[in-house]
């Protein structure tokens, strides 16, 4: 396993701060805005700077913004081969999201939220939920239910920013990352003493509390953080006793301890623990009324040690990760249809990474370790079997992975990454995915990347071992033990384009060929009160191809448009028909005010989601009508550290309770208070 | 501002060290069913319905002039539910049975089903309001064997198509015809199945009408 990556900051393009509206834009991450909030990241691009200084080559006006997790290195956003998507703090705390779902929402056209079994899942260029890696500082999250991480659970008070990356990401993630990944970037606590407290109510009793308090000195630092979250439900159709969106209540709370023994000795010590109980109401297509209830949990801890040593680093992570969730279903009026069903996840993680910086090549070599727990009842790991720990199954997976990051020319600046990576899984053994990428910038205000590499997915427990049985009509699904990951080649061409401070383009065409789909078919036929029985295949392949486009735009100081257009093809092979839930047609549109001396900032922000299919079978495709998403707010800065803010979102009252579950008309008011 | 303070360096480590104790041994109450087996069986108050205990009859009979209601519990996924119509009451497998049924299935006692004798013929696209009488060639079907070309494994029951399957939705819909039974005894009745759930939306309460009708 190597890993090669190359130090990208020997020189940046010029700065696209606007002092009157830092971090405005919400995605500007190919843009390489800067983040009015350097926090802890500040460290990282001193940590950075120093190393450039070993070699001569200070630039002054190197960015701030750092992204890692298309590299796995910390690199500047602007310079990084790898294209990738940064939401700043600011730009989270100004959209007024509570929730990692809620700041996607407001992204780039090429990001897509929906609703799911299992909550709110991400789709990036119409790669679905399960084809996503979800991370946090790194470490994968755990705890998908129906193949979706529930975005909804993670709430954004303790996020420094996100990075999103487009494209097959499993050369330094592994599996899951077959269309991307989304890494959170946890806050780090600084010198000093910083305190925050946040609170919003809005439509359906919806309170949000918030509170962070952190600090220390110069060789340590801490913090705590907390939260309270909880919203009603609400009803697209109140015609029947079904509920279209679940009501919930949250509370989280988590630590973190940075210590620096040594100069070159920096250790970071994480946990957090979050609780979410949501509720609603389901009706049975044979009228059955069923009163559905989800208590998760998920408990996390990491350690994590830097040894940097003049031109080299080594990391070194130990993470853990347990996830319980208690799912009931109470029917009404009878018992026949009641489930309990709890299930354990828990994963453990531990990875060493090993980067050398040599001439003009940044050389990264590592190891991941992963060790994956579930048992629930649904599992069947011993097909037949009935003994006790036959609702368990386990896996580990080892990888080793290489990457050279090889700056050959600084002017232009031309990086070359190459990338491979070797996973040996318990499940189907040796994996092999390998990454290409490419940035050639011949002006400073002009760069290109190409990317290509390949992303995969190995199967999940459930449809490995899956045995569910739904005798009232006749089937049940049992998973397959000898599926094969999936797997996805990805073609990413991008271009950005910054002619002046002002002005940001972007333009990007992909590629995707989708290989080894997993879907559900039908296996055995029943026999004499028996029942059929479906089990997961690899049988799919598919087309995602398309091209995005992005424009930001700033005037008259205080002003600023941002647009975006994603045109999506989206096919199955074999039967030509669309792939579900992916429309051709996505844009994205924005308009803001921010006047720093006032403390005044405005924005309307909104979505138009094209016409998509929403029900698809071998030759025919039922669609989902398009629809639009507005959203505003307003806040107003005074008494230094107070923030007060009224929005609304959703003002057309886009939605219904079958193809588009969003939630209706709302509005909120809150206030921030920050010291 | 620059923390000197090593009181607030305390505090700090002391709120550190609460929060981490109490994520440590944080653990969300069960919130499963009293049986802890996971189905619910004999649980919740409110539940009260069609499952009310092992020992009461599976089948009720409502008069509804004229005709009869009758609601077969057929959820069971092994166990027959045999019925006569002739003295309107539930019977074993030896007893003098007419139809029996099996969540969506329906057998008859006769043909490869049982030695009863007992036949049926269907009059489609009518209500049971609206029978009047059979026709004069009407043919009467029985439960046959096993057809290897279909889609199962079970005999050819005469009421094996008392339905329609939505394949989205998985339901069950009734299809609008009535079928004339030809008893043990000889008697003859007309059937109309109604509906396949109960109020509360379970599957497998087999829920019909039926009279006696003359030949």
């Amino acid at each position: 396993m190597l890993c090669l990556a190359l130090t990208a900051s020997l020189a940046a393009p010029p700065e696209a701060t606007d002092g009157e509206d830092p971090g405005a834009a919400s995605s500007a991450s190919e843009t390489g805005e800067v983040d009015g909030e350097a926090g802890a990241e500040g460290r990282r691009s001193r940590r950075a700077r120093g190393r450039q200084e070993a070699r001569d080559e200070v630039d002054p006006e190197v960015r701030e913004i750092e992204v890692s997790t298309g590299t796995r290195t910390s690199r500047d956003a602007a310079t990084t081969p790898v294209a990738t998507t940064v939401v700043s703090r600011e730009d989270i705390v100004n959209s007024g999201a509570e929730t990692l779902d809620e700041v996607l929402e407001q992204q780039g056209a090429g990001v897509q939220t929906s609703p799911g079994i299992g909550g709110v899942g991400a789709t990036l260029r119409g790669f679905n939920p399960e084809q996503v890696l979800i991370t946090i500082d790194g470490q994968r999250v755990t705890g998908r239910i129906g193949g979706a991480v529930d975005l909804s659970r993670l709430t954004v008070e303790n996020i420094e920013r996100i990075e999103i990356v487009q494209g097959a990401g499993s050369v330094l993630q592994g599996s899951d990352a077959v269309g991307g990944v989304i890494n959170i970037i946890t806050r780090k606590p600084d010198e000093g003493v910083q305190a925050e407290a946040h609170g919003a109510y809005g439509s359906r009793n919806t309170i949000d509390a918030t509170g962070r308090v952190a600090g220390g000195m110069r060789r340590w630092q801490a913090s705590l953080t907390g939260g309270l979250h909880r919203s009603e439900g609400w009803d697209a159709s109140p015609e029947d006793e079904a509920t279209t969106g679940d009501g919930f209540q949250a509370w989280n709370v988590g630590a973190g301890v940075h210590v620096q023994p040594l100069s070159a000795l920096r250790i970071d010590l994480t946990g957090s623990y979050l609780r979410r109980n949501s509720e609603g109401v389901d009706v049975t297509n044979g009228g059955a009324i069923l009163d559905r209830r989800n208590l998760t949990e998920t408990t996390d801890a990491t350690l994590a040690t830097t040894w940097i040593d003049g031109d080299s680093q080594l990391q070194t992570t130990l993470h853990t990760n347990i996830f319980r969730d208690q799912f009931r279903q109470d029917q009404r009026g009878d018992d026949a249809l009641d489930q309990y069903q709890p299930t354990w996840d828990q994963v453990l993680q531990v990875g060493a990474q090993y980067d050398q910086l040599v001439g003009k090549h940044v050389l990264t070599t590592g190891v991941d370790l992963q060790f994956e727990w579930l048992r629930t009842d649904r599992l069947e790991v011993e097909l037949g079997g009935s003994g006790p720990d036959n609702d368990r199954a386990q896996r580990s997976r080892a990888a080793l992975f290489v990457q050279d990051e090889w700056v050959p020319s600084t002017a232009p600046r031309i990086t070359v990454l190459p990338a491979l990576r070797l996973d040996f899984d318990s499940q189907f053994g040796v994996y092999p995915t390998g990454r290409l990428a490419l940035l050639v910038a011949p002006l400073d205000e002009l760069s290109f990347r190409v990317s290509y590499g390949r992303g995969y997915r190995a199967p999940s427990f459930r449809e490995l071992y899956l045995a569910f049985a739904n005798a009232g009509v006749g089937y049940r699904v049992q998973g397959n033990p000898s599926l094969r990951p999936e797997q996805a080649w990805t073609l990413n061409v991008g271009v950005s384009y910054l002619p002046t401070k002002n002005l940001t383009f972007t333009a990007s065409v992909f590629d995707n060929q989708l290989r080894d789909l997993m879907t559900v078919d039908l296996v055995a036929e029943g026999g004499a009160n028996q029942l059929q029985v479906f089990s997961y295949v690899n049988v799919g392949t598919a087309t995602l191809r398309g091209v995005e486009g992005t424009a930001d735009v700033r005037f008259a100081k205080y002003f600023g448009v941002e647009g975006s257009y994603q045109f999506l093809h989206a096919r199955q092979h074999g039967s030509d028909q669309p792939l579900p839930n992916r429309p051709a047609h996505q844009t994205t549109f924005g308009f803001r005010f921010f006047h720093g001396r006032w403390g005044t900032r405005a924005s309307v922000r909104g979505r138009i989601q094209g016409e998509r299919a929403f029900s698809v079978t071998e030759d025919s495709a039922e669609f989902a009508d398009p629809f639009a998403t507005i959203d505003v707010r307003v806040s107003q800065r005074f008494l230094r550290y107070v923030t007060a803010f009224v929005g609304a979102e959703n003002l057309l009252d886009a939605g219904d309770a079958v193809v588009n579950r969003i939630a209706p008309r709302s509005f909120y008011a809150g206030i921030n208070v920050r010291y | 501002m620059n923390l000197r303070d090593h009181r607030l360096a305390t505090l700090l480590a002391t709120l550190l060290a609460t929060c981490l104790t109490l994520a440590s041994t944080a653990c969300a109450e069960d919130i499963g069913f009293d049986d802890e087996a996971g189905t619910g069986e004999g649980t919740e108050g409110e539940d009260e319905g069609a499952d009310e205990g092992g020992a009461e009859d599976p089948v009720t009979h409502t008069q509804e002039p004229p005709y009869t209601r009758t609601v077969v519990d057929a959820t069971d996924e092994s166990a027959w539910i045999y019925l006569d119509l002739d003295a309107v009451e539930t019977v074993d497998e030896d007893g003098p049975w007419d139809v029996a049924f099996l969540r969506f299935n329906v057998a008859l006692n006769g043909g490869v089903s049982g030695s009863g004798g007992v036949e049926a013929a269907i009059v489609e696209g009518i209500e049971l309001e609206d029978y009047a009488a059979l026709e004069p060639d009407a043919a009467f079907i029985t439960d046959e064997p096993e057809v290897e070309e279909d889609d199962n494994d079970d005999p050819e029951y005469a009421f094996g198509g008392w339905y329609d399957y939505d394949f989205m939705t998985h339901v069950l819909s009734p299809k609008l015809q009535v079928y004339v039974v030809r008893s043990t005894e000889g008697a003859l009745f007309a059937v109309q199945i109604d509906d396949y759930y109960s109020e509360a939306g379970t599957s497998g309460y087999m829920d019909f009408r039926w009279l006696a009708v003359e030949g």
